[in-house]
């Protein structure tokens, strides 16, 4: 009887594969959320797109201009080839940290980082949100860090 | 193009050398073991794949299926988490697949258990963390709810008690993949309804005084329901067998754990009122203000003590030896702790004033509490019946570790204590006395403690050699006697006279229990559906 009630060998492996092709699919026809461009992450989102995009004049517009800023609004290794998710956003009206998942689709996985977090720091200005002291990706840096 | 092609021949190469590998060494096991083996080699192998292939999918169905992506497809992760598939999921099912047909020939082998608490281990933590983290999400405190892990890992988790009831696990560790199931689920329930419990009286205590924090429950509800089902699922049901080492170890020390957990928030408590009555407090509002986490540490650990404490079995079963040794081994190591602790503190000078009288106080309960524990639990295994006792197996791990470690204890500080001596005695070091008390007092306790300890194991031994050296006889009257028979010493001679009923059958904890009661001398033993009954009899 016990035997009886037993399924078949091959079902597990055909609905394991059927679940991750499905699995793939879905993943490769997302697109990302828009985000409220008013809102940090929203910010952070047209940013991280402009840099993507290779757009660094676009990607400028997000500077805060009241601090330290990079020599060139040209990143150092050129625009980032990289996939991000929104890890968590905390903060108030003037001040937010908006904190991403980035997987770098460029790097070779058995040397270095894949994976990673980033923190974004944003000031609420008179244009919207702004990153402070953008730190990824590495530019060249004109001064140090103010508090 | 060139590198792609070189990468994928030596991906081919790697993945199948270890196929081969694991073919090879299960064949050459099948030639070799006629009756099973132990088949761990191949078991273990089947957890690290089965744990790659969980993993890697739960990475899928992140990468796929959870919201916030700010840009681009999740290539990157698909990527990896389908690499991590494609090694480890087919090698994972053939593996299962050949272990589900040896396990036909060889039901008994311990690497099926031992896979299915490895199993149970990691993805069951696994899930609990993702059960934290959704919780946090939803109660506004968490960066981000990664639903599918619960999906996936829960999946796991239960596909393999799916599994388990199918093919139950036998032999001496059958029941390693239920205890380490109710161990994590005991563990989230514990830390869960310490933290509801503190939410709650928080509550009640800011009422009442105002506070500072009142910590966010989310996580501690949901850990507790998440908990208490899953410990309530594999802890609670009837266990089919009698209680074996591993389940003995595991009562008595959940039991000793939780005694130790309420003892401890109970002294923390009497020393808070203590200080406070003493005028050392402060105002009340800011003194008090630990007490909802004590008093949740004291109704966790009460609570947990009640219920394992009626499961640890009537007599001296090896879960209630585990218990009391291990409270008073708790006892003994937290006495000299706290002994060399309200040295320090009453002899340490002062720049002013008087030492604190909290400190001393909290130290000075510390003390009472640990010692009234060692001697409590020391009490209660000196009165059971020494010819057994002093051969458990419990009471010599505690004679010989408690010895071990505190004799290496006395010996280092006497080294420390000798050091300050002799560079006092060549001149080197003026007016080191103070330095010495933290290591004179340690030396002293730890000292007595390990001589107390070795005067007990030689106690034992000459207790065994007196019983071993004396021959009795036992008379049973039972309708069946078990394994009562292999229970007694070689000097005992065994005579069983047959009832011609059922109502006298002896089980193993009773055959215990007879074998204790004995104790080495001539006695007869009447069995009924009361229980047994001992009287003396004539020496042989």
């Amino acid at each position: 009887m016990e035997e009886d009630r037993r399924l078949p060998g091959w079902v597990l492996p055909v609905v394991g594969i059927v679940a991750v092709v499905a699995l793939v699919l879905i993943g490769l026809n997302r697109s990302p959320d828009q985000f409220d461009p008013g809102s940090p992450e929203g910010a952070v989102q047209s940013y991280i797109a402009a840099l993507v995009a290779g757009d660094f004049e676009t990607a400028a517009t997000f500077w805060a201009e009241d601090d330290c800023l990079p020599a060139s609004i040209e990143p150092t290794e050129g625009a980032p080839d990289i996939s991000a998710t929104l890890v968590s956003v905390d903060g108030d009206d003037a001040e937010a940290t908006v904190v991403i998942g980035i997987t770098d689709n460029t790097s070779d996985p058995l040397n270095g980082l894949y994976q990673y977090q980033e923190w974004f720091t944003l000031v609420k200005g008179e244009g919207g949100w702004k990153v402070r002291q953008p730190s990824w990706p590495y530019y060249d840096q004109v001064c140090e860090a103010s508090p | 193009m060139n590198t792609v092609v070189l990468a994928g021949l030596v991906f081919l190469l790697v993945v199948g050398g270890v196929v081969a590998l694991v073919v090879r060494a299960v064949r050459g096991r099948d030639r070799q073991d006629e009756d099973g083996g132990l088949d761990l080699i191949p078991y273990l192998l089947l957890a690290l794949f089965v744990g790659a292939a969980g993993f890697s999918l739960a990475a899928l169905a992140r990468a796929s299926l959870t919201p916030d992506r700010l840009i681009g497809r999740p290539t990157g992760e698909l990527a990896g988490a389908l690499a991590g598939l494609v090694v480890a999921a087919p090698i994972a099912y053939f593996l299962g697949r050949r272990q589900a047909r040896r396990r036909k020939s060889y039901p008994e082998t311990p690497g099926w258990p031992v896979y299915l608490a490895i199993i149970e281990l990691v993805f069951l933590i696994a899930f609990l963390a993702a059960v934290a983290q959704v919780a946090g999400f939803l109660g506004g405190d968490g960066d981000r709810a990664d639903w599918t892990d619960l999906v996936i890992y829960g999946g796991i988790v239960v596909f393999h008690w799916w599994a388990e009831r199918r093919e139950r696990p036998m032999g001496d560790i059958g029941e390693l993949p239920r205890l380490v199931g109710s161990g994590v689920a005991l563990v989230a329930l514990t830390i869960g309804l310490i933290g509801t419990l503190e939410w709650l009286f928080s509550i009640a205590y800011d009422a009442l005084s105002g506070l500072d924090d009142i910590p966010d429950p989310a996580v501690a509800i949901a850990l507790t329901v998440a908990g208490a089902a899953i410990w309530a699922w594999r802890w609670l049901p009837a266990w089919d067998e009698e209680p074996t080492v591993l389940r003995n170890f595991y009562v008595g020390f959940v039991t000793a754990f939780s005694l130790t957990m309420a003892i401890g928030a109970g002294v923390t408590m009497i020393a808070k009122l203590l200080t406070f009555a003493f005028g050392e407090g402060g105002p009340a509002g800011d003194h008090f203000d630990g007490l909802p986490l004590a008093m949740a540490f004291f109704i966790a650990g009460a609570g947990l003590w009640n219920h394992h404490s009626h499961r640890l079995g009537p007599g001296r079963t090896g879960a209630r030896r585990g218990y009391e040794y291990a409270m008073a081994a708790a006892g003994l190591g937290v006495l000299v702790g706290s002994t060399t602790a309200l040295v320090e503190a009453a002899f340490t000078p002062t720049l002013a004033g008087t030492n604190s009288s909290a400190t001393l106080i909290t130290i000075a309960c510390a003390v009472i509490a640990s010692g009234w524990v060692w001697l409590t639990f020391w009490r209660k295994v000196q009165a059971a019946p020494r010819a057994e006792e002093a051969r458990a197996f419990s009471r010599r791990v505690y004679l010989i570790g408690m010895a071990i470690v505190l004799g290496l204890t006395a010996a280092g500080s006497l080294i420390a204590v000798l050091v300050v001596v002799f560079r006092t005695v060549l001149g080197e070091v003026e007016g080191g006395a103070g330095s010495l008390r933290v290591p004179v007092t340690l030396t002293l306790t730890a000292g007595l403690a390990t001589w107390h300890l070795f005067d007990q194991i030689r106690a034992d031994g000459a207790g065994r050699e007196r019983t071993a050296s004396r021959p009795f006889a036992v008379t049973v009257i039972c309708s069946h006697p078990g394994t009562l028979g292999t229970r007694f010493p070689e000097e005992a001679t065994v005579r069983v006279l047959y009832r011609g009923d059922d109502a006298g059958m002896i089980d193993d904890e009773m055959a215990s229990a007879i074998v204790a009661a004995v104790d080495g001398r001539s006695s007869l033993v009447w069995v009924d559906e009361s229980g047994f009954r001992l009287a003396a009899a004539r020496e042989s």
